[in-house]
């Protein structure tokens, strides 16, 4: 046994093209997937610790006071509990007035990854413009230092203050301050003005960041508030690994983190096709092993420790690879900049995360042992009797089809001939096929909501209508009722509100009740009807196809304010918040968020008649409710939301064709090596047809046909691989780009263009390094041999 | 006149880091139609020297001439090019394409040699006849025996009519009956105009040929 080991291990040194093509494809795979885990795990930890950081563990808002903060602060396992306040104003900016979140100078002081020049305002009439970075790219609200600006707010009572502020300061940040994208830092004097003695946010810091202490101590503080009296509008928990934020960034991140999951199963083309083409041509050294009594276990080892030992180099590689190269993906390419990737580092340094890439690392191990069993067990199966009586080359065809000419049998027949190096070229291309196909089905399923935003449940115009005063009583749907003019074909006004974790998955979601108008505007059934008593609920098809629940299944929703289990009634097209939406009546809205639908916000959705400018309507409208009501309005065209997902969509259209890039390039590798080694083992063979007069040009014809037919057969294999691929990577990404169902359509969509890149790719590397080996082959050493 | 003339030849090969000296200078010439074996130990550079007058290799130093052609001062791809109509070779290790049949590896030569398409066929089978192996051209090399799958390999090497015919150990892996039936094939082929040169060990087989050329060390010491 020690013998066959032995030998095992020399093969490995002696056998270099099948060590390097082994060594490199794994470790490229397992860096590959396990630099993908780490930047997603480290992303994760710097949201969580910007947001420890930041406001602790548990984030309540709500109007609160002094008694509000000494409730919290005595839950048992609560280390510290801070409050303040961050209050929302307009500021006019070219004639628009745009939504700005209001802070006082701490909270910027407590940003981790901050980018600040001038100073903090120290005197009444002074501002810091701050910009978060996380939102759509831009010139911002163009301040810069010195710039005066006019700020519209009111108090939580409702009184309306003004203020013209000067700019002594610009930052910027990852961070979101109120959860919108450009914030005014005010003098401690001015908050106060506008705020008072007001609390309005809470943040908790739990003793230990243990997932089940903090929701504990979520559930307990909300209880708590809630039975004295407070209302809390706003519950946000932060765990580590785990909190809507992340959960979302994650869901993205899984679009890289699943598909090159994936690219793992290349691995396993080298030791199905090399080794056991090996094992064929050793079938003789194997019979007399054999022949000397040896037991096939120990045959079997012989051809499969070689592939284990390969696969170990190969995933450790890979797997030291992994962390810098995450590091240099999310400094460079993520952080934008290394001065802030540098201050976040400070706060929350590089997790090397040696377990993530461990799996990764594992996995690929698993593949290739699995992988090498196919040599192992031929090796084991060979019969010693017709192993020593066979002369000749090795490779027979199993097919004679006659055909006009031998040159033409030989080319056709040849690729054929081995149908392990065809099994192992067809794995690599199928797996860049499927990685390829399913990256287009997303794409083509995103392209759909698009189109179905632009031709179906789009609406010309949305206006957005937020009180400015929660203390204060506003009629926002009269308020919005006032804006119509006789210009709209149809028009719906409902509430909605944005929740986290409402479908329990850990999610942003939306909620919604009709309040005036025509639902089907903007919420067209797809079965089922509008709820209409307590209990009744229509979801979104996509998140019911996630779930997998239809029309009369019953679901949990939980609240901010309560929850309850609904009967689903219809299903909606609409795919509003990704399609994490669920519509209800408005008394169960209310029980969900706590807030009466319409009290202090509301949504316009309008039709327009021919020829009126959707743009001019929006302006008007927002003008109106601005002038005449304490609201925040808002408005955005259909164009401005098909355009936003068009922009969406290209983005994942260029992550996936990276992916699609590299997994075709590991693929290419993959088939080169199969081909490479195939010559080589084949040297003999290729020597005599030079002999025979035929140019080592013509004989690249069988390695570039073998790529073909390689990816016909693994075009086969890949549509239902790209069929499961695709409904995992929908899953998985669900949350961020919403569910889309698999479907063949949508991969047959995407077919077309998607599988030339891959094809295109394996092809080249292939018949490039086949051209090289064969140029290399010494033809007379081959006869020699 | 000669017709392969080996004039001053030297060749060697490097073996890892080792330089190994094949052929040392070595000069021959062979004539029209002439039935010739070369013989030596292993290692004495038969082989390197059907591979120099095939054209598959050049040498280092001196010149190779089959008819009016310097074969050694030649591309690599004018040489397949002029090996596909002048030489047939017959391998010591049963060198047939293994996805072909009998008939589709004699075949092969002439399409490469451009021989009409109608003429293929028949001249194929006629070779396969002439072999012994008329009842078996669908067969692939793999359901032949050794015997049959070295009488192929004369047919193939045949199958062009090229006027020079290389045998590199052709008897080697062959049973008596076999052995002397390949000799005979060589020898007809020989009768039939072309120059037959061929290499083995077996001195008996040697014995067969009209003139013996002994190699020791990469030189001609006889013949």
């Amino acid at each position: 046994m020690s013998v066959i080991l032995r030998g095992a291990l020399r093969s490995v040194k002696l056998r270099k093209l099948e060590t390097l093509f082994l060594v490199v494809i794994i470790a490229l795979t397992v860096a590959f997937h396990g630099s993908m885990v780490v930047l997603s795990e480290n992303m994760a930890y710097q949201v969580y610790i910007q947001m420890k950081e930041h406001f602790g563990h548990v984030l309540l808002g709500g109007l609160f006071d002094e008694e509000a903060d000494r409730l919290v602060e005595e839950i048992p396992g609560v280390a510290s509990v801070r409050s303040w306040s961050i209050w929302f104003g307009i500021v006019e900016v070219d004639g628009n007035g745009v939504m700005v979140s209001l802070v006082a100078p701490e909270e910027l002081e407590r940003l981790a990854a901050l980018r600040i020049e001038g100073r903090l305002p120290s005197a009444p009439g002074e501002a810091v413009y701050y910009r978060s970075l996380s939102g759509p790219p831009g010139e911002g609200l163009g301040l810069g230092i010195g710039d005066t600006v006019d700020l519209r707010a009111f108090t939580p009572e409702g009184r309306p203050v003004t203020m013209k502020l000067r700019i002594v300061g610009v930052a910027e940040g990852y961070a979101h301050l109120g959860g919108l994208q450009y914030s005014l830092v005010l003098s401690s004097n001015d908050m106060q003005d506008i705020v008072g003695d007001n609390i309005i946010v809470l943040g908790i810091t739990a003793e230990e960041d243990d997932p089940r202490l903090i929701d504990s101590i979520a559930e307990e503080s909300v209880d708590r508030l809630r039975a004295a009296g407070y209302h809390v509008a706003f519950i946000f928990v932060n765990k580590p690994g785990e909190n809507p934020v992340i959960v979302f960034l994650q869901s993205a991140m899984n679009l890289l983190t699943t598909l090159s999951l994936a690219t793992l199963g290349i691995a396993a083309a080298i030791p199905v096709a090399v080794g056991s083409a090996q094992v064929v041509r050793e079938a003789r050294i194997i019979a007399a092993l054999k022949a000397q009594g040896a037991p096939s276990l120990h045959v079997a080892l012989l051809y499969i420790v070689p592939w284990l030992v390969r696969a170990a180099i190969g995933a450790l590689l890979g797997a030291v690879l992994a962390p810098p190269l995450a590091r240099f993906i999310l400094e460079r390419f993520i952080m934008g900049g290394s001065d802030f990737a540098e201050r976040l580092f400070q706060l929350a340094p590089f997790q090397p995360y040696p377990l993530e890439t461990a799996k990764s690392a594992l996995v690929a191990f698993a593949v290739v042992m699995l992988a090498s069993l196919v040599p192992g067990l031929i090796a084991a199966r060979v019969d010693p009797l017709r192993a020593l009586s066979f002369v000749g080359l090795t490779g027979a065809s199993r097919i004679v089809v006659p055909l006009p000419s031998a040159r033409l049998s030989l080319h056709l027949r040849e690729p054929l001939s081995r149908p392990w190096r065809l099994a192992g070229t067809a794995l690599a291309v199928a797996v860049a096929f499927a990685v390829a196909i399913a990256g287009a089905g997303l794409s083509a399923g995103l392209s759909e909501v698009t189109d179905f935003y632009r031709d179906t449940v789009g609406t010309d115009v949305i206006v957005y209508a937020v009180s400015m005063a929660p203390g204060m009583e506003v009629d926002v749907i009269g308020a919005l009722r006032s804006v119509l003019t006789g210009q709209e074909e149809l028009y719906l006004i409902h509430a909605q509100r944005d929740l986290v974790g409402l479908f329990g998955l850990g999610e942003f979601s939306r909620v919604t009740a009709f309040l005036e108008g025509d639902p089907w505007l903007a919420y067209p059934l797809s079965e089922g009807r509008y709820p209409e008593a307590p209990g009744e609920a229509v979801l979104s098809v996509s998140v019911a196809g996630l779930l997998g629940v239809g029309v009369g299944d019953r679901v949990h929703l939980k609240g901010t304010a309560g929850e309850g289990d609904f009967t689903i009634v219809g299903l909606t097209l609409s795919r509003d918040a990704n399609g994490f939406l669920a519509i209800v009546t408005q008394s169960d809205y209310e029980k969900l968020t706590g807030s009466q639908p319409g009290g202090s916000a509301a949504v316009l959705r309008v039709d327009l008649k021919e020829g009126v400018d959707p743009d001019e309507y929006g302006r008007r409208a927002v003008s109106l409710l601005e002038r005449n009501w304490p609201l925040d309005a808002e408005y955005v065209t259909r164009s401005d939301v098909v355009e936003g997902l068009e922009s969406f969509r290209v983005v994942v259209e260029g992550v996936l064709t990276v992916v699609t890039g590299i997994a075709a390039l590991i693929a290419g590798l993959a088939a080169s090596g199969v081909l490479i080694a195939d010559i080589y083992s084949r040297s003999k063979e290729i020597a005599v047809l030079y002999s025979l007069g035929i140019k080592k040009l013509e004989l690249l014809t069988s390695p570039a046909l073998t790529v073909l037919v390689s990816a016909l057969i693994s075009l086969g294999l890949s549509i239902p691989a790209a069929i499961i691929l695709l409904d995992v990577l929908s899953r998985r990404t669900a949350l961020a780009l919403g569910y889309v169902e698999p479907r063949l359509g949508l991969l047959i969509e995407g077919v077309g263009p998607q599988i030339i890149v891959p094809l295109a790719v394996a092809f080249i590397i292939g018949v490039i390094a086949a051209f090289i080996a064969i140029r290399r082959l010494d033809i007379i050493a081959s006869l020699k041999e | 006149m000669s017709f392969v003339v080996v004039e001053d030849v030297w060749k060697s090969y490097k073996v890892g880091r080792v330089v190994q000296p094949a052929l040392r200078g070595v000069s021959l010439s062979f004539d029209r139609g002439e039935f010739a074996a070369i013989v030596g130990p292993s290692g004495s550079g038969k082989s390197t020297l059907i591979h120099l007058i095939a054209g598959l290799d050049v040498p280092d130093k001196g010149r190779v001439i089959v008819g009016d052609v310097e074969v050694s001062s030649m591309g690599e791809s004018a040489r397949a090019a002029w090996r596909r109509r002048n030489v047939g070779i017959v391998f010591q290790f049963l060198h047939l394409v293994p996805v072909l049949t009998a008939l589709e590896n004699v075949v092969l030569p002439m399409e490469l040699a451009g021989v009409p398409r109608g003429e293929r066929r028949k001249h194929a089978l006629d070779l396969l006849g002439f072999v012994g192996l008329e009842g078996k051209a669908g067969r692939l090399p793999a359901e032949l025996s050794g015997g049959e799958q070295q009488r192929v390999a004369i047919a193939r090497a045949l199958a062009a009519d090229p006027p020079l015919l290389l045998a590199d150990e052709p008897t080697a892996n062959l049973d008596s009956e076999n052995k002397w039936r390949v000799v005979s094939l060589l020898r007809e082929a020989s009768r039939k105009g072309k120059t037959v040169i061929f290499t083995t060990h077996d001195l008996e087989v040697a014995e067969a040929a009209d003139r013996i050329v002994r190699l020791s060390d990469g030189r001609v010491v006889e013949g």
